[in-house]
């Protein structure tokens, strides 16, 4: 690069982010007020404020994932020791910044996990567990008795480790870890633009293997006590993968968004070019193809052991009311973008990548909702889908809020590490 | 062998920087020459673009291929397990496509793979056993710190003369004619003779192999680690002069019992008392809930995949079996429903034994429930008899 000062001239996000950030403040009150009133004003019933408060759970989950996934890409490209993704290591940066404010976003999830308006984790508040005890013992039939008792004594068994005040310990320090993790990162990045030198890149690559065990442990105990937690009677090991599998694809796509969105507004127009965009592709085709290889495996062994303690989590989203929510998420989280990221061309084409990059955000919600929602006890055992414009609006609020909070952060410093030492080999960098 | 005329095969041209290379590389292409080539020892990013290389059509192949990979692997398996060899493990079913992913998988990566190699090779004209600008010393500095640009003879455009000095125009640092080299394009005669002697050595072990499945032989079998097979002990059924029978295998001295086959419980153990089966479970079985919910667990493992969970005899066995029975491929008989009237009369002894040893077409189970399970199951198909009790 000739005049460096020149490229990097357009290297700050300036007033962007002010206005950036007033835009998804709007965008996100409008879509969660939107939401709350849908389902607690115009609705009212117990059914739609129960499906209120998965719904916020699963948007709320999206958000977190994307902020988690964008921490470990910081945190594995300094453990690789990459000098492709660079140039786009600080957005990856900014976006961790907000991973504490998206912790603060999942505090309303306190309501239904304190309060007796209604259930989302069944074994929260353990009055529940006797309460169980007593309604299997006037339950209509053997058949409910038998499975209350069930419900019973595997929640019973799991009491010390589900409980509010245990579960609220845990979130509190895995919030604490996040914020730790992601403040070190864009700290000692942003200490680097000033002074160049390579001393916090080493002292980053240093840190970087321990956070990533770290990073592995609480992004699967996190899912395990949120998601998993939701159906107190199932299990499965593989599911903490593949949540992380989700959350470090929607990373990549995040990151080609926020890339183009600033391209297009004029910022960082030299320094992130096609080859970065194709690398980013390339990462996101291959964390699409590793989520299917971990949802299939998870699948595959509890179809095939048909062990009734496991099936019935997948029975149930093979029911009339979500089978085709399940296929959904077949072929929209996995088969097309698989089918349609596979050539090179599509990767090096700005607009289409764009495209399959918010397309992979939404399908990234599909994939939260179909796991979290089907366990919430319908009363109608009718087979139309729950899904409503409520949990859209959830969606779109959360998507908000979570561009609030990191355009909030966005011009505090420069949009690209200027200091770091392979800036230079990054710029260079070509795909052959 | 024959031997041709030595003639002109085209001019290579050499070059001392990338620079050099991508500027020839524009300028012969402008000309319009068709049949020529760059040699350079690093990839040359760009050049592709410069020389007006066409895409490779490699990767649509590769993707065919791959496709047909995932269909081979899929009807493969469907004929094969739902057509060729229908065997019924735990009544699961016979065609289902979540459990041939795994081989589909595989053989879409193998088909691709193969797909990919050879194709690369028959593309790229391998194997190649000879090419003339080998033959030129200075070329092998193509593979260290030199660029070539090299015009075959077969271009349309290419006039020896000319073409040399259009290349020299291109600040070539030289420029020489290569010659076809006398000499045959064809593989060397005694290589050839050599791999047609090495392949028909090769045949002759499985030769020998086949050979040896139809000459029964005397001689004892060659045995490179003995100490497997000569052991110094004595074998089940052998013979042995020791004792007088010629017996290896000794029969029990009267009257001895093995440790824990002490059997005195003759109703806690067989079910019957004399020749008739007990009606109630013996009083030396405890009857707790405890055991029920025992019963419950061993009936799931044992019992339910042919008499199902409610005991109707609809099993998941039952219900692939009657499958393979239309099919021809089985004969079947469907399992005894234990709300049957005939087994809720029988006695518990009974329900005992049959577990024990089997009756008509159930196989006998005491080999692998032990007698204090089989009560329990008993119980448990009471208590299931006693759900369905108007």
């Amino acid at each position: 690069m000739s005049d460096k000062t020149q490229v990097l001239a357009d290297c700050q996000a300036g007033d962007l982010a002010p206005r950036t950030a007033r835009i998804g403040l709007i965008v996100g009150v409008l879509g969660l007020v939107f939401g709350a009133v849908w389902s607690y004003l115009v609705k009212g019933d117990e059914e739609s404020r129960t499906q209120f408060w998965y719904a916020y759970l699963a948007a709320f989950f999206w958000a977190l994932t994307i902020g988690l996934g964008s921490m470990l890409f910081t945190v594995i490209m300094h453990l690789v020791g990459a000098h492709w993704s660079v140039s786009v290591r600080r957005l990856a940066e900014v976006t961790q910044s907000a991973l504490p404010v998206l912790c603060l976003l999942g505090l309303p999830l306190l309501y239904p996990l304190l309060s007796h308006d209604v259930t989302v984790w069944r074994w929260a508040g353990g009055h529940e567990i006797e309460h169980v005890a007593d309604a299997a013992a006037q339950a209509p039939s053997l058949g409910d008795q038998l499975a209350q008792d069930e419900h019973h004594e595997l929640g019973a068994h799991k009491l010390p480790y589900l409980n509010v005040t245990f579960l609220l310990i845990r979130f509190a320090i895995y919030s604490l870890v996040w914020w730790r993790l992601s403040r070190y990162y864009l700290q000692r990045s942003v200490q680097q633009d000033a002074t160049q030198g390579f001393e916090p890149t080493r002292r980053m690559r240093k840190w970087s293997a321990p956070a990533v065990i770290i990073f592995a442990l609480t992004i699967t105990f996190a899912s395990f006590d949120l998601l998993m937690s939701l159906d107190e009677t199932w299990f499965s090991t593989m599911f903490g993968v593949n949540i992380f599998a989700g959350a470090f694809m929607s990373s990549f796509a995040w990151l080609i968004l926020m890339a183009r969105y600033l391209q297009s507004k004029g910022r960082m127009t030299q320094v992130v070019n096609t080859e970065h965009y194709h690398d980013l592709g390339k990462m996101m085709f291959a964390f699409i193809c590793f989520w299917a290889y971990t949802a299939f495996s998870q699948f595959m062994i509890i179809w095939y052991a048909n062990m009734p303690e496991e099936t019935h989590w997948f029975q149930n989203r093979l029911s009339p009311a979500w089978e085709e929510w399940s296929w959904l998420v077949m072929f929209g989280h996995f088969m097309l973008p698989f089918i349609a990221l596979m050539s090179r061309h599509v990767k090096r084409h700005k607009q289409a990548l764009t495209f399959w990059a918010g397309y992979m955000l939404i399908m990234h919600w599909v994939d939260i909702y179909w796991i979290t929602m089907p366990n919430m006890q319908f009363s109608k055992t009718a087979t139309d889908n729950p899904v409503g414009p409520m949990d859209f609006a959830l969606l779109i609020g959360m998507a908000g809020m979570l561009v609030w909070a990191v355009a909030r952060k966005l011009d505090r410093q420069a949009l690209v590490p200027i200091g770091d030492p392979l800036l230079g080999r990054c710029l260079q960098f070509k795909n052959v | 062998m024959s031997r041709t005329e030595s003639k002109t095969w085209g001019v290579m041209a050499e070059f001392e920087s990338v620079d050099g290379i991508l500027h020839a590389a524009a300028e012969v292409r402008k000309a319009g020459f068709t049949r020529w080539d760059c040699y350079t020892p690093v990839p040359v990013h760009g050049l592709d673009e410069v020389m007006g290389v066409r895409p490779t059509r490699l990767p649509w192949i590769i993707l065919i291929m791959g496709a047909v990979g995932i269909g081979a692997a899929q009807l493969m398996q469907h004929w094969m397990n739902g057509v060729d060899y229908p065997f019924n493990i735990s009544g699961k079913p016979l065609i289902s496509w979540p459990s041939a992913i795994p081989v589909t998988f595989e053989m879409m990566v193998l088909f691709a793979a193969f797909t990919a190699f050879f194709a690369m090779w028959i593309a790229n004209d391998l194997p190649r056993w000879f090419h003339p600008l080998h033959h030129k010393p200075r070329f092998a500095r193509a593979t260290n710190d030199r660029f070539f640009v090299a015009i075959e003879a077969r271009d349309p455009q290419f006039d020896e003369q000319r073409t040399a000095d259009f290349l020299r125009g291109l600040h070539s640092g030289s420029v020489e004619t290569v010659e076809m080299p006398a000499g045959s394009k064809k593989m060397p005669t005694g290589l050839a003779r050599a791999l047609v002697v090495m392949s028909c050595a090769a045949l002759i072990p499985p030769a020998m192999i086949y050979n040896a499945r139809h000459e029964p032989s005397g001689d004892p079998p060659i045995n490179l680690v003995p100490d497997m097979d000569d052991q110094a002990k004595f074998r089940p059924q052998g013979e042995t002069p020791v004792f007088a029978d010629g017996r290896m295998s000794r029969p029990s001295v009267e009257g001895s019992i093995a440790r824990g086959e002490l059997r005195e419980d003759t109703a806690y153990w067989t079910g019957m008392q004399g020749e008739i089966f007990i009606a109630k479970v013996p009083s030396s079985v405890k009857v707790t809930p405890e055991l029920i919910d025992r019963g419950e667990q061993r009936y799931g493992i044992y019992c339910a995949p042919c008499h199902d969970h409610t005991g109707s005899g609809n099993g998941t066995v039952h219900q692939a079996a009657v499958l393979l029975a239309e099919l021809g491929k089985a004969t079947w008989t469907q399992p005894t429903s234990l709300h049957d009237e005939r087994v809720r009369g029988l006695p518990d002894g009974d329900i005992y034994n049959t577990i024990r040893v089997g009756k008509t077409t159930m196989p006998g189970y005491g080999s692998q429930i032990p007698a204090a399970d089989r009560w329990a199951i008993v119980l448990y198909v009471r208590a299931l008899q006693a759900s369905r009790q108007q």
